[in-house]
C-alpha cells in the first residue's frame, strides 16, 4: 500500500509504502523491469527509522526509490528476490540495528560479534571506547575496559 | 576413501587478498567445498564520520575509500552534493573532472593488472604496470600537488586550473601509452600458462551477476552491456565518443580482456575531454570563499558514477544545515565480493586466488 | 691420483704438517685430515657459489624488471648478500608451539646437506692438467639421484612438522610434485645409462656425442623435471607464495629460513651443473678446447641457470593438478618412448643391428 509519492531533490521518484506490502511491492517492481537492486540504506530520523531501496534496471534507463518505515526495527528480508540483499541486510543490521526476518545468515558484517550498539544510529554513544580481543577459540570478545586495549 | 574436510582461513594477513580480506575456506584436499568471505577488517565507518563534518570536508573521507582511484570516489560524492545544494559548476571544471577521472581509471586498472600478475606468480608485469601508473600519478601531482589522496574535485569545480606544463606531459603520455599497454597485454596474453589459469575459471552467469547487483567490468565480462556512463550519462559522457567493451564468457579471462580494453577507451575519453575543454572558470566563484559553510541543502539526492570497479553511488540526505544528515555509500566491489562463493565453489585453491584477483576488490571501499 | 687431494697434501707438507711419517696410524690421520679439509673447501665453494648465484639472480631480475637491484652495500651492491646473511644469523629462531620440535629443527638440514653433498659428486672436468673431481666412485649418478631424492623429503617433513595448515598443504604439494617428476626423471636417466653403459658421471660426461643430441626426448623430460626439482616458478607449487603464503617453510625464521632460501638457489645451480654434465658433456675431447673442460662446464651451467631464472621471472605458476597431469600423462609415456629409443641407439652403437 503506497502511503506517499513524490520526487527527491535529484529528480527521482519515490514511494513510501507500509511494511506489510514491502515484499509484494519489491517483487512486482522486479517483474516490471526494475531488476537491479542498486542500494539499500537505512536512515535514522530519531523519531522513526527509514529503510530506502534504490531500484534500477540493467536494460532500461529508469530508477525508483522505495521507502519503508519499520516501527519495531524489523522488516521481511528481500534475500529471495535479490541475492545482493543478503549482504545489504547484514550491513544494515550491523550498523543500524534493523532486523530482517527470514534472512539466512543475519550476522554482523563489519563489526565483530558482540559489539555493543549500532553505530549509525543517532543515539549511539561515541564517547565510550570499545576494545576488541580474540578468545582462545577464535571468537571476538568486546569490552569497555581500557586495560583490554592495545 | 575417507574424505577429510579442513578449514583454512585465507587472510586477513595473506599476500594475495589485496588488503585485509579473510576467506573462510572449507577444503577437501585442494578442492574448495565452500568459501565464505569475511570483511570488516578495514572498517572505519566513513558514513558515520561524515555526519560530523561540513559538506566539503567529507570529500577527504571519499579519497580514502578506494585508494587507487580517488578521483572517482570524490566525483561520486561531489556530484551528489551539487545536486542536493544546487551548486552550479563551470563547464571547464566538468571537462577537467572527466579527464582526471578517466586517467584515474587507467591508473586503477594498471594497479589491478600488476597485482593480478603477482597473484598468479608473475612478478615482472607488476613493475611494467607501475611504471605507467607512475606517469599518471605525476600528472595528478601536477594538478593537485598530491600523489595519492588528491582532494582535487571539490564542490563547485576543481581545486586548481590545469598548469601550463601539463599539456606536453599529457600528450606525451597519450602518445606513449597505447604502445606500453600493448606491451603489458602481450606479457599476459602470449603466455600459455596465464591463459590456462584464466580461461573457464571463476564463471559467473549473467543472471547471478544481476541478482548479486554486480556492476562494472565484472558484469560486462558476463555479457551485459551496462555502464552508467552510457545508461545514465553524467558530466558530459553523452558528448564524447567511446565504446563499452563486453565479453561473453563470464570467466576470469573475460574480465581481464574487458579491463584491458577499458583502459584504451578511457584514454580516448581523456583525450577528447582534454581537447574539448573550453577556456574559462574552473571553480564557481560563489563558493570560493567560506565555501565550507555556504553549502547547504535539504532533501535527498543519489549520484551514480562509474568507478573502475562498477557503480559507485553516494546517497546524501541534508537537513538544511551545512553538515550532511546522512551519507550512504554504495561500494561496487562489496557486491562483487559477495558472489565469491558462486564463482569459486568446486574449484582449486589456486583458482580462488585467480578469481579473487580479477574481482579487483579494494578494501578501503569494501569495508568503508 | 686426484689432483685436489694431491694439492692439499702438498700444501700441508709444505707448511710442515705431515703425520704420514709416524707409521700406519699417522697415515690414517693424514688421510682423514686431507679429506676433512677437502670437504670444508667444497662446502665453502658451494656456499660462495650459492651467494654468487643469488647476487646474479637479483641483478638479473632487477634488470628485466627495470629496477636497479642491490646497489648500496659495496661496489654494485656485491656485499648485499653478505649483509643479508649476517642479518639472518642475528634473527631470533622462532619455534612455534604447534610444531614437532625435533623434526622441525631437523628438516632444513635434510634439505641442505644432501644438496652440498651432491656438489661433491659432479665431475667438474679438467683445467689444464688438473682434473677437478672430488669423488669418482663407480656409481656417482645413483648417488646424485639418492641425494636429490632426499631434498623433497626434507620439505615434506618441514611441512608436516610445522603444525600450520598452509605448510601442511605445501608439504602435500611437495610430495605430489615429487612423485610426478621423479619417475620420468629417473626413467630418462636410465636411457642415458643404457647408452653409455655406465653409472659414473665422468664416463657419461666424456661420451663423444652429447646426450642432448642422442636423446632429445630424454633431454626434454629431464629439463622439465629439473624445473620441478628446483621448485621455482612456474613449478614452485610447494612454496607458491600467493596461494599458500610460503608453503612448507612458512613457520621458519632466522637461520633455518636462510638455509631453505640458500637451498633454493643451491638447487638451481646444482640442477644446471647436473643437466650440463649428463646431457651436454663430451666437448673436452675436441682438440682446440682440450684442457678447458671446467670452463666449458661452467659456461653451460650458467646458460641453464639463466634459462631457469628467466622462467622464474617471466612465467606465472601452473596449477597443481595441471602439473600432475603433465607429469603422469605426458612425461611418463614420453620417458618410456625414450627408453625404447635409447635401447635402439645402444644397439646401433654397439653394432648389434
Amino acid at each position: 500500500m503506497i502511503i506517499e509519492k513524490g520526487k527527491n531533490k535529484d529528480g527521482t521518484d519515490y514511494i513510501l509504502i507500509d511494511k506489510e506490502s514491502l515484499i509484494d511491492t519489491l517483487s512486482s517492481l522486479k517483474r516490471d523491469g526494475y531488476n537491479y537492486l542498486v542500494l539499500m540504506s537505512a536512515v535514522d530520523y530519531k523519531k522513526y527509522r527509514e529503510v530506502v531501496y534504490h531500484l534500477s534496471s540493467y536494460n532500461e534507463n529508469k530508477i525508483i526509490v522505495v521507502k519503508v518505515r519499520p516501527e519495531d526495527d524489523t522488516l521481511p528480508s528481500a534475500t529471495p528476490i535479490w541475492d545482493s540483499a543478503n549482504w545489504f541486510e547484514r550491513e544494515l543490521y550491523d550498523l543500524m540495528g534493523i532486523k530482517f526476518t527470514g534472512h539466512p545468515n543475519l550476522k554482523r558484517i563489519f563489526l565483530p560479534e558482540g559489539w555493543v550498539g549500532h553505530p549509525l544510529r543517532k543515539d549511539y554513544d561515541l564517547s565510550k571506547e570499545q576494545f576488541v580481543n580474540m578468545n582462545d577459540d577464535g571468537t571476538d570478545r568486546v569490552s569497555f575496559d581500557p586495560k583490554d586495549g592495545w | 576413501m575417507e574424505e577429510r574436510i579442513i578449514d583454512v582461513n585465507f587472510g586477513p594477513q595473506h599476500p594475495s587478498t589485496h588488503g585485509v580480506l579473510r576467506v573462510k575456506v572449507k577444503l577437501n584436499g585442494e578442492t574448495i567445498v565452500n568459501a565464505e568471505p569475511i570483511i570488516g577488517y578495514l572498517h572505519r565507518n566513513a558514513e558515520k564520520l561524515s555526519e560530523d563534518k561540513f559538506y566539503p570536508s567529507v570529500a577527504i573521507f571519499m579519497d580514502r575509500l578506494d585508494y587507487v582511484s580517488n578521483h572517482n570516489m570524490e566525483l561520486g560524492y561531489v556530484l551528489a552534493v551539487e545536486k542536493l545544494a544546487e551548486v552550479q559548476v563551470p563547464e571547464r571544471a566538468n571537462w577537467i573532472r572527466m579527464m582526471v577521472v578517466e586517467l584515474n581509471r587507467i591508473a586503477s586498472h594498471l594497479v589491478w593488472a600488476g597485482t593480478m600478475g603477482l597473484d598468479l606468480g608473475m612478478i615482472t608485469p607488476f613493475f611494467y604496470t607501475f611504471r605507467e601508473r607512475e606517469k599518471i600519478i605525476q600528472l595528478f601531482e601536477m594538478l593537485s600537488g598530491a600523489r595519492l589522496t588528491y582532494n582535487y574535485i571539490s564542490i563547485g569545480g576543481v581545486y586548481k586550473d590545469i598548469p601550463g606544463e601539463f599539456k606536453d606531459k599529457f600528450l606525451e603520455f597519450y602518445n606513449e601509452f597505447p604502445k606500453r599497454l600493448d606491451e603489458i597485454q602481450s606479457l599476459f596474453m602470449e603466455n600459455e600458462i596465464f591463459i590456462q589459469r584464466m580461461k573457464g575459471i571463476g564463471y559467473l552467469s549473467p543472471e547471478k551477476a544481476m541478482s548479486y547487483s554486480i556492476t562494472g567490468p565484472v558484469l560486462r565480462a558476463s555479457g551485459i552491456k551496462y555502464d552508467i556512463r552510457k545508461n545514465f550519462p553524467y558530466l558530459y559522457y553523452d558528448k564524447v565518443d567511446f565504446e563499452i567493451p563486453t565479453a561473453k564468457d563470464g570467466d576470469n579471462f573475460s574480465r581481464f580482456i574487458v579491463r584491458m580494453e577499458e583502459m584504451r577507451q578511457s584514454l580516448k575519453i581523456a583525450k577528447q575531454a582534454f581537447d574539448k575543454m573550453p577556456e574559462g572558470e574552473y571553480f564557481n566563484p560563489l563558493y570560493r570563499k567560506q565555501g565550507l559553510i555556504k553549502i547547504k541543502g535539504k532533501g535527498e539526492s543519489y549520484s551514480r558514477t562509474e568507478s573502475p570497479r562498477g557503480e559507485f553511488g553516494v546517497y546524501v540526505i541534508g537537513d538544511g544545515t551545512s553538515k550532511p544528515y546522512r551519507v550512504r555509500i554504495r561500494s561496487p566491489a562489496f557486491h562483487a565480493l559477495s558472489a565469491t562463493n558462486e564463482m569459486v565453489k568446486g574449484s582449486k585453491i589456486a583458482d580462488m586466488i585467480a578469481t579473487l584477483s580479477t574481482l579487483d576488490p579494494v578494501f578501503g571501499e569494501v569495508d568503508r | 691420483m686426484n689432483t685436489i687431494i694431491w694439492l692439499i697434501n702438498f700444501i700441508l707438507k709444505a707448511i710442515g704438517i705431515n703425520f704420514a711419517v709416524y707409521g700406519y696410524y699417522g697415515q690414517l690421520i693424514q688421510t682423514v685430515l686431507v679429506d676433512l679439509i677437502g670437504a670444508l673447501l667444497i662446502f665453502l665453494a658451494a656456499a660462495i657459489t650459492i651467494i654468487i648465484v643469488i647476487y646474479i639472480f637479483r641483478k638479473y631480475m632487477a634488470d628485466l624488471q627495470q629496477r636497479i637491484g642491490p646497489n648500496r652495500v659495496g661496489p654494485y651492491g656485491i656485499f648485499q648478500l653478505i649483509a643479508d646473511a649476517l642479518k639472518m644469523f642475528g634473527k631470533e629462531d622462532i619455534i612455534p608451539d604447534n610444531t614437532d620440535p625435533l623434526l622441525f629443527r631437523f628438516a632444513p638440514y635434510l634439505v641442505f646437506i644432501p644438496l652440498i653433498l651432491s656438489y661433491l659428486l659432479i665431475p667438474y672436468g679438467s683445467l689444464y692438467h688438473w682434473l677437478i673431481i672430488f669423488t669418482n666412485v663407480k656409481v656417482t649418478l645413483l648417488l646424485v639421484l639418492a641425494f636429490s631424492a632426499m631434498v623433497p623429503i626434507g620439505e615434506i617433513i618441514a611441512g608436516f612438522s610445522s603444525g600450520s595448515k598452509y605448510s601442511l598443504l605445501g608439504g602435500i604439494r611437495a610430495a605430489a610434485q615429487d612423485l610426478s617428476y621423479e619417475i620420468p626423471m629417473v626413467l630418462s636417466l636410465v636411457g642415458v645409462i643404457i647408452v653409455s653403459s655406465s653409472l659414473n658421471l665422468y664416463t657419461i660426461s666424456s661420451n663423444t656425442i652429447p646426450f642432448a643430441i642422442l636423446e632429445p626426448i630424454g633431454f626434454f623430460i629431464f629439463f622439465i623435471a629439473m624445473i620441478a626439482k628446483i621448485a621455482v616458478p612456474p613449478l614452485d607449487l610447494p612454496e607458491s607464495e600467493s596461494e599458500l603464503v610460503s608453503g612448507f617453510n612458512i613457520e621458519y625464521s632466522g637461520l633455518r629460513f636462510g638455509i631453505f632460501y640458500l637451498g633454493v638457489f643451491g638447487n638451481i645451480f646444482f640442477a644446471s651443473l647436473f643437466i650440463s654434465t649428463v646431457y651436454l658433456g663430451g666437448g673436452s675431447d675436441l682438440p682446440w678446447i682440450s684442457g678447458l673442460g671446467y670452463i666449458w662446464l661452467l659456461i653451460k651451467a650458467f646458460i641453464f641457470m639463466f634459462i631457469f631464472l628467466t622462467l622464474w621471472i617471466a612465467l606465472p605458476r601452473i596449477r597443481v593438478d595441471k602439473f600432475m597431469n603433465i607429469g603422469w600423462r605426458v612425461l611418463l609415456p614420453l620417458s618410456i618412448i625414450n627408453l625404447i629409443w635409447s635401447v635402439g641407439i645402444a644397439a646401433l652403437m654397439s653394432g648389434v643391428i
